[in-house]
Parts: C-alpha cells; sequence; structure tokens
C-alpha cells in the first residue's frame, strides 16, 4: 500500500486519521467525563503496542532476532536511551549474522 | 475588574502572540536533537521498505507522529489492505485523545478554528509545556505551536535525509537494517514503562498479537496487541490506583 501507487492516498488517509485522534479528546471533552477507567485503558496503550510489534518477531525470529532484541531491551534499561538501545540492537542482530548464527 | 479575572487559572485572556511563539520555541529546544534522530531511523526504515523519498517527507510533513509512522509503515508494506494500517495508526495514537481531552479548558476560550489548528502541533514532548502554561494562568495558545515547530521542521528534514542515507546502505539485512524497528519497539517497550501496572497490558497484547499473528493475514496482530493492553489497562482493578505514587517511584527510578 505504501510502497504501490496508491501511497498519497494511504498517506492522506493516515494524516486524517492522525489528525482526528489529536482532535477527538478536545472535541469529546464538550461532551462527556474521561473516567479514571478509561483513562488507564489509554494510559496502557503505547506499551501494549510497542509490545505487540517485538513479540510476534521475537516468535518468528531465529538466535540472531532475539539476540537483537535482548540487547536493545537491556541497552535502553541500562542506558536509559532508547535511541542508543534501538542502534545496539541492530548491531547485535548484524553481528549475528555475520558469526552465521 | 471583569468577573474572569477572579477565577483562578483565568488571568489572562486567550491570546496567540509573538512572545508565546517564541517562549514555545525555546521551551522545546532540548527535543530538537531527538526529533532529528527519530525523523533518522524512520527515514531510513521507509526506505528500507520501499517508501519513495517524497512520500516519506510528506508522511512526516502530514502525520507528524513517529510512533504511527512506523506502526503504519510496517502495517502498509506488508499488505495492500488500507484498514489494518489506519487502525494501527489509530490505536498507536490513541493517547492523543487523552492529551487533547486534557488540553480543553486551556484551548475552549480560544476561537474553534485556532484550537483546532493548534492541536496539529500537539506531541507528547510539546504537551507538558501547554500544560504547564495551563497552571501558570497563561492562555497564550502560540506556546504549543512555537514548541510544536522546533521539532516539526528538524523532524520533517531529518526523515529526508535518513531516506536519501538508507538509499545508500546495500544490503539493510546484513546491517540488522530489517529489525531496525522491533528494536526500536523493544526500546519504546522500556521507554513506555511506567510501573507494575503495565505488566498485565504487556502480557495481554503479547498474547493477543502472537494469536493474531497465526490466525489473521497482514498486521491486524499489532491493532489486536493494542487493543488486547488497552482492554487489560481498563479492566484492571481499580485498587491499583492506590498503589501509583509507588509505581510512579519505580518507573522515574528506572
Amino acid at each position: 500500500m505504501l510502497a504501490g501507487p496508491d501511497a498519497l492516498w494511504a498517506i492522506l488517509a493516515l494524516a486524517a486519521v492522525s489528525y482526528a485522534c489529536r482532535t477527538a479528546g478536545f472535541w469529546l471533552m464538550g461532551f462527556v467525563t474521561i473516567t479514571p477507567r478509561v483513562e488507564r485503558a489509554l494510559r496502557a496503550i503505547p506499551v501494549a503496542t510497542m509490545v505487540a510489534i517485538v513479540a510476534p518477531a521475537a516468535a518468528r525470529g531465529g538466535v540472531p532476532e532475539i539476540a537483537g532484541i535482548a540487547v536493545a531491551l537491556a541497552a535502553a534499561r541500562l542506558a536509559g536511551n532508547d535511541i542508543l538501545a534501538t542502534v545496539a540492537g541492530v548491531a547485535a542482530v548484524a553481528a549475528a549474522r555475520a558469526a552465521g548464527a | 475588574m471583569p468577573p474572569s479575572a477572579a477565577t483562578p487559572g483565568a488571568a489572562e485572556r486567550p491570546c496567540f502572540t509573538a512572545d508565546g511563539l517564541r517562549r514555545g520555541l525555546a521551551g522545546s529546544l532540548p527535543m530538537v536533537v531527538t526529533a532529528i534522530v527519530y525523523g533518522l531511523v524512520f527515514g531510513v526504515l521507509a526506505e528500507s521498505r520501499g517508501l519513495s523519498l517524497l512520500d516519506a517527507t510528506l508522511m512526516s510533513t502530514l502525520v507528524f507522529s513517529g510512533s504511527a509512522q512506523v506502526a503504519a509503515v510496517e502495517a502498509g508494506t506488508q499488505s495492500q489492505a488500507l484498514a489494518p494500517m489506519l487502525l494501527a495508526a489509530a490505536i498507536v495514537n490513541a493517547r492523543y485523545v487523552l492529551l487533547g481531552a486534557t488540553l480543553r479548558p486551556w484551548l475552549a476560550g480560544h476561537p474553534p478554528l485556532r484550537g483546532y489548528a493548534c492541536l496539529f502541533m500537539m506531541s507528547d514532548a510539546n504537551w507538558p509545556l501547554a500544560m504547564r502554561e495551563h497552571l501558570a494562568g497563561r492562555r497564550d495558545a502560540a506556546i504549543l505551536v512555537g514548541s510544536g515547530l522546533s521539532m516539526y521542521l528538524p523532524w520533517i528534514a531529518a526523515t529526508g535525509v535518513g531516506h536519501a542515507f538508507g538509499a545508500l546502505v546495500g544490503n539493510p539485512a546484513a546491517l540488522g537494517l530489517d529489525l531496525l524497528l522491533v528494536a526500536f519497539c523493544a526500546a519504546m517497550v522500556v521507554g513506555f514503562w511506567r510501573s507494575r501496572a503495565d505488566v498485565l497490558p504487556a502480557v495481554a497484547a503479547a498474547a493477543a498479537a502472537l494469536l493474531a499473528d497465526r490466525l489473521l493475514p497482514g498486521s491486524w496482530y499489532i491493532a489486536a496487541g493494542g487493543l488486547a493492553g488497552a482492554l487489560a489497562g481498563g479492566l484492571a482493578r481499580s485498587g491499583n490506583a492506590g498503589r501509583a505514587p509507588d509505581g510512579g517511584a519505580d518507573a522515574g527510578g528506572s
């Protein structure tokens, strides 16, 4: 979709979705109150989405992929810097593949 | 004295000034480096998944959301279906619904068009600046636009540079670049992690994503995991709220 001839339409649709998310809460607050329960649900989403991308990749992956994920997690935890952790994870994948793992 | 002046938090009339724009730009300067690095990462990823340079920079210009764009590229290059890609982006950006809701009291006194235009610039990084402005009794909406712009422009430029750099990379897999997104998301799990209250949603998300990956085509697993996490977070015992200070200190120390 994004890599094909329809990419422009896909991008415009994404822009509309993204802007709708930015404005929906502001608009809705004119009508309803966000309960603590709804707030907890919304707050859980960033972690959940990241986990949803990582878990199947780990399940599908071999040694290099799992090593890369483990290194990225550990580096983020130790260094507290997600960019550094991303680079470390990718480097671990490259190193494991170069070593023939 | 107009009656509104007696209300706390309404010390200033809703306005949009050049001074607010400047204060916003200055206030988010530390975030410029982050915007550049995320832009580079997204540009490289977009190139490795076959997006053109124009499409990648256009996407950064119009969507202006790193995590949603990453999820959309992941979903939108694995299949031709539009729905799972849009749903993935909507789920990643669902947190903006909450942030936008909290800005209602601050932006409500402005002309509606101005409020909705300013919200385009709202992100995780400049939302706290707007909230601080609100708590200080200031009503200058330009702070949101100024602080957004100082990240928006470097973000777009860095996307283009990252894409151009990505094209120079011969075999992305040998450099591990096909795992770039997954490694980035793994790091973001740690970055987003706040407390023990995150355990249940994370487990639910992993279980749902693994199940959906087996049963459903394409990238529905991302949306399935995000939704399962939201449900788990919402259904969790409210007793967790009483332990929030503990959890908060925990997350702060990590």
